[in-house]
């Protein structure tokens, strides 16, 4: 552990520890368009730039499209980018996420997940990241401020080695987390993180053209090349997740989180904000005798296939818990990880629940009862506290 | 029909942007169908312009027709464009002992190739389009006598039947048309020529890793662009002034300033005239493009 | 100016992909001398997507950033803030068709115009979406046959850089592919000025507009000659006709019946004697507007001075 490290503790809303994250990350442009609940972030984030506090350059766009275009311009160029977004945004800038991630532009956001209208509803709901699962970008979900704060910081690490070189989106629960206030710890991480230093960018006196058109000889090379990209990115998240535990002091996951899953023979299967509610029903079981765990899933692209399988090897039962749906299926993180299980020889059963769809609340009695075979229905519509 | 089970013919079209290969594949393949065949007409579409060389396939069978994917060892091919021989290796793939069909002034034994043999036929289809006034923006439409021609080889379409579509397609031009078709057909050239029989295997597509989707500036991006060349601008340098007019207006950079005159770049030219048009001495000089 | 006053140095390289005479490509090669090495070109979806060649090759020889269509004013805006915060000095400059800029990518271009964004914008208008083979774009003229307007569009255009005007940048000059010596004097100014610069230049089409390739200068000139392109310059809130615009407005010059430009080429080869009349009363008005909005011009600053 660093001696120079400095800590302070503050109490801040996620969207402030997203908004610090990026400044002391050293990101020197931003473009930013806001829309509730990001909406802090963007304004965080403009203060301290037109203070001077924050050395970067703010261009305050006039849509989530262009706020994309922009970050992905500015990286290419050469600099450390960060934006904020949601839902209807995130859902707006779907062709540019695609365009960064073939762009090779390791551009950094952060979204407060929230429900897409009509009807119009600003509540936590992870459907427009998750619908955003095929663009390419590495996706962490959070369940905690801090969390948010580390993994902006870490994200960077990540998608600017240049074994990985794609872009990030940091996750989490709009309301829930981006408006909660709790303690976190802004540990300065000067000596942890560099100033950008691209592996590409616009050169004057060696001009080369980026993105023309590349024809049917040469485009699955690139497509191949984005695929290997995610799976060394786990490798890499390793190493940057243990390098900040001994920088931090702080272990914060970036692939996945396991609890009290050791010894257990029913397992829970969450991501997001209600995981830490998914915490205290384990806790709940155990008491009644019922050998349950809990797997947080971080990384929900590169999906950590591997590493879920061996968590899960020998469970009996799964419980996976969705806020978010894809209609015509199911929940998503439900049917991606029954096609990771179908490689065990003798794989567990496994159980869908959609719960917390548009902000609908989601407490720790809605996993007990799931588990212990009280909400037989794949839908939960109730708040059961 | 016993005999007719399986049988197929896959025909490959070579011609340059705008000069109406697709049009002609597709006119083929409804004189196909109205034949009784099944047939199935494929524009491949590269990145290009007008003027840049292209393909079309048609396939022509007994039974459904259930590929989607290109033509690569074609029965036939026909050759719209001559200047597209030195640019295009338009024999690749065909069949050994299939056919080719070459709109050019050449014989069909002045040809080479690596088949053991093929069947090649010639045609002046340039002429013949000239000649019944088969003319857009003054250049020659080579594509529906060269049909004509085919037919000479293929013996599966009625000259009839494909003439009943031209007329449909090309309604007041019908005629023209028309008649191009069946001159073509009359004063096409057969020969069975034979090559040398040593087929080259020498893979011609180099791959790479494709880290970043970013190229490097260089000439030529499109080829040799003297291939797209129809006509060919001459500067009178009697008559120029050397007022680098078309230095200026040139839309390729195939004008260059060397020491204190102007010289044209034979290989990027394409020919598109601007420099004549914009020369206050009328001093560039245009004439045909030939080929040697 | 002497055209031998013109570098030498090519930063479009021959071989590309463009059509036989194609304006665009002409152009472009004009305004890469006036730029100089010092420049990225950020292009979004149009034909300089197609005919700056494949990968691995490029037929541009200053740095390019291809961008999404809709994209290019913001892709740029955001490039340009990248290189200032590394204190590299470069020109930002959008090189993008009527389509990237006249419809899909209005919003970011408004954007980066109100943000006062320092690029330079340039629309190379062609009148119609050449690139994936001529349909109707808010630029095309009453009466013009596209793809998508058979029997001949019903509209007139709307007018960008009049609304670049609007949103009061410092600079917004017009230019044709028929005087590239003017176009490269006004990229040249713009280049030395700060701020967002809006310069849209009239690029016609030989497949699209339906005339012999060669004749790409010469419909740029009568475009001009006929009242249909106006030339002009608004700079620091100063407007002013230029070039062969100024000379007719003064009287030097008579202005050239419509019909000249209009019949010169196929896309208006069906129009009716009234859709002739409805052109000709709309460049009627447009000049009418201009001329008075540079009069104006001149008894404000009269005024100011009594």
């Amino acid at each position: 552990m660093k001696s120079n490290t400095t800590r302070a503790v503050r109490i801040i809303t996620g969207n402030q520890a997203a908004a610090l994250a990026a400044k002391n990350a050293k990101v020197r442009v931003v473009a930013a368009y806001p829309i509730t609940p990001a909406t802090p972030v963007v304004e965080e984030l403009s203060k301290m730039v037109e203070t001077g506090e924050m050395k970067a350059h703010f261009i305050l766009v006039e849509s989530e499209h262009s706020a994309m275009a922009a970050c992905i311009g500015a990286s290419a160029a050469g600099s450390r980018t960060f934006t904020a977004t949601s839902s209807h945004g995130l859902a707006y800038m779907h062709e540019l996420l695609h365009y960064a991630t073939n762009a090779r532009t390791p551009v950094v956001m952060a979204v407060a997940n929230r429900a897409i209208g009509p009807g119009w509803n600003i509540w936590a709901d992870l459907s427009d990241s998750i619908s955003q699962r095929d663009t390419g970008w590495m996706q962490f979900y959070c369940s905690d401020n801090q969390e948010i704060y580390d993994t902006i910081i870490m994200a960077y690490r990540i998608a600017e080695h240049r074994d990985v070189l794609l872009p990030a989106m940091v996750c989490y629960d709009g309301f829930v987390l981006s408006h909660t206030a709790m303690p976190i710890e802004i540990t300065d991480v000067n000596d942890f993180i560099d100033e950008y230093h691209p592996v590409w960018r616009l050169d004057f006196d060696e001009p080369s053209t980026h993105g023309n058109i590349l024809p049917p000889d040469y485009f699955m090379e690139l497509r191949r090349e984005v695929c290997e990209a995610h799976e060394r990115a786990l490798k890499v998240m390793k190493e940057v997740e243990r390098e900040f535990y001994e920088y931090s002091g702080r272990l914060t996951p970036l692939i996945l989180e396991e609890y009290r899953l050791e010894d257990a023979d029913v397992a829970m299967v969450t991501m997001g904000a209600i995981s830490s509610e998914a915490k205290i029903a384990v806790d709940e079981l155990r008491k009644r005798g019922v050998k349950a765990g809990l797997l947080r899933l971080k990384a929900f692209r590169p999906f950590p296939k591997q590493e879920v399988v061996e968590k899960l090897g020998s469970v009996e039962k799964v419980y996976v818990f969705d806020r978010s749906v894809s209609p015509g299926f199911d929940g998503q993180l439900f049917s991606e990880l029954k096609a990771v299980l179908w490689d065990l020889r003798s794989p567990p059963e496994v159980y869908g629940r959609i719960v917390g769809l548009g902000g609908r609340d989601v407490t720790s009695r809605v996993f007990e009862k799931a588990v212990l075979g009280e909400l037989d229905k794949k839908w939960v519509m109730e708040v059961i506290y | 029909m016993g005999e007719k089970l399986g049988k197929k013919w896959e025909i490959r079209f070579h011609g340059r942007g705008g000069q109406g290969a697709v049009t002609a594949s597709k006119i083929l393949a409804e004189a196909a169908y109205l034949s009784g065949f099944e047939a199935q007409s494929i524009p491949f579409f590269g990145a290009e312009r007008r003027g840049a060389p292209v393909m079309a396939f048609t396939r022509v069978s007994y039974e459904a027709i259930h590929e989607r994917s290109q033509v690569y060892t074609p029965d036939y091919v026909i050759v719209l464009d001559p200047i597209i021989l030195d640019a295009v290796d338009v024999f690749r793939g065909l069949k050994d002992g299939g056919s080719i069909v070459i709109n050019t002034v050449k014989s069909p034994m002045d040809f080479q190739f690596e088949q053991g043999s093929l069947l090649v036929a010639t045609v002046d289809a340039t002429g013949i389009a000239i000649k019944n006034n088969l003319l857009v923006a003054g250049t020659p439409v080579v594509n529906m006598p060269m049909l004509g021609a085919f037919l000479k080889i293929f013996s599966h379409i009625e000259l009839e039947t494909l003439e009943e579509v031209v007329m449909k397609k090309f309604g007041k031009n019908g005629k023209a048309n028309v008649a191009a078709v069946r001159e073509a057909y009359e004063s096409t050239v057969v020969e069975k020529v034979r090559g040398s029989g040593k087929p080259s295997t020498e893979d011609v597509r180099r791959k790479r890793a494709v880290t970043m989707p970013v190229s490097t500036p260089s000439p030529g991006v499109a080829g040799r662009t003297r291939f797209w060349r129809d006509f060919r601008p001459e500067v009178d340098y009697d008559v120029c002034s050397n007022c680098l007019s078309c230095w200026l207006h040139c839309p390729e950079s195939a004008i260059q300033r060397v020491g204190s005159r102007i010289e044209i770049d034979y290989e990027f030219c394409k020919g598109c005239l601007v420099c004549s048009a914009v020369c206050p001495k009328k001093a560039i000089r245009v004439s045909r493009e030939v080929v040697v | 100016m002497r055209i031998s006053a013109l570098p030498r140095e090519e930063y479009l390289l021959p071989g590309n992909a463009a059509c036989h005479g194609c304006a665009s490509s002409m152009c472009l090669r004009t305004v890469l001398k006036a730029l100089g090495k010092n420049t990225v070109l950020i292009v979004p979806a149009s034909c300089t997507s197609v005919y700056q060649g494949m990968f691995p090759n490029s037929a541009i020889a200053v740095p390019v950033f291809n961008t999404a269509f809709a994209s290019a004013a913001a892709t740029a805006s955001g490039i340009k803030a990248s290189l200032l915060q590394q204190g590299i000095d470069a020109n930002v400059v959008v090189w993008a068709g009527d389509g990237g800029t006249y419809d899909i990518g209005l919003q970011a271009l408004s954007g980066a115009a109100e943000r006062n964004e320092d690029i330079i914008y340039i629309c190379y208008n062609n009148e119609m979406y050449s690139n994936t083979g001529i349909q109707r774009s808010g630029a095309t003229p009453y009466g013009a046959w596209t793809t998508t307007t058979w029997s001949g569009k019903k509209e007139h255009r709307k007018d960008v850089a009049e609304l670049m005007m609007s949103h009061e940048v410092p600079y917004v000059a017009t230019a044709s592919a028929g005087y590239l010596a003017d176009l490269y004097q006004k990229v040249k100014k713009a280049k030395k000025m700060e701020g967002f610069r809006y310069i849209e230049i009239l690029s016609p089409c030989p497949p699209g507009w339906r005339y012999p390739m060669e004749k790409t200068v010469e419909i740029g000139k009568l475009a001009v000659e006929t009242g249909m392109w106006i030339l002009y310059e608004y700079e620091e809130g100063h407007f002013r006709l230029t070039g062969v615009s100024k000379a007719i407005a003064e009287g030097r010059r008579k202005m050239k019946d419509i019909g000249e430009y209009l019949f010169a080429q196929g896309r208006f080869a069906h129009l009716s004697d009234g859709d002739v009349v409805k052109i000709r009363e709309y460049v009627e008005d447009r000049w009418r507007k201009l001329v008075k909005m540079e009069s104006d011009m001149h008894a404000a600053s009269a005024k100011f001075y009594v």
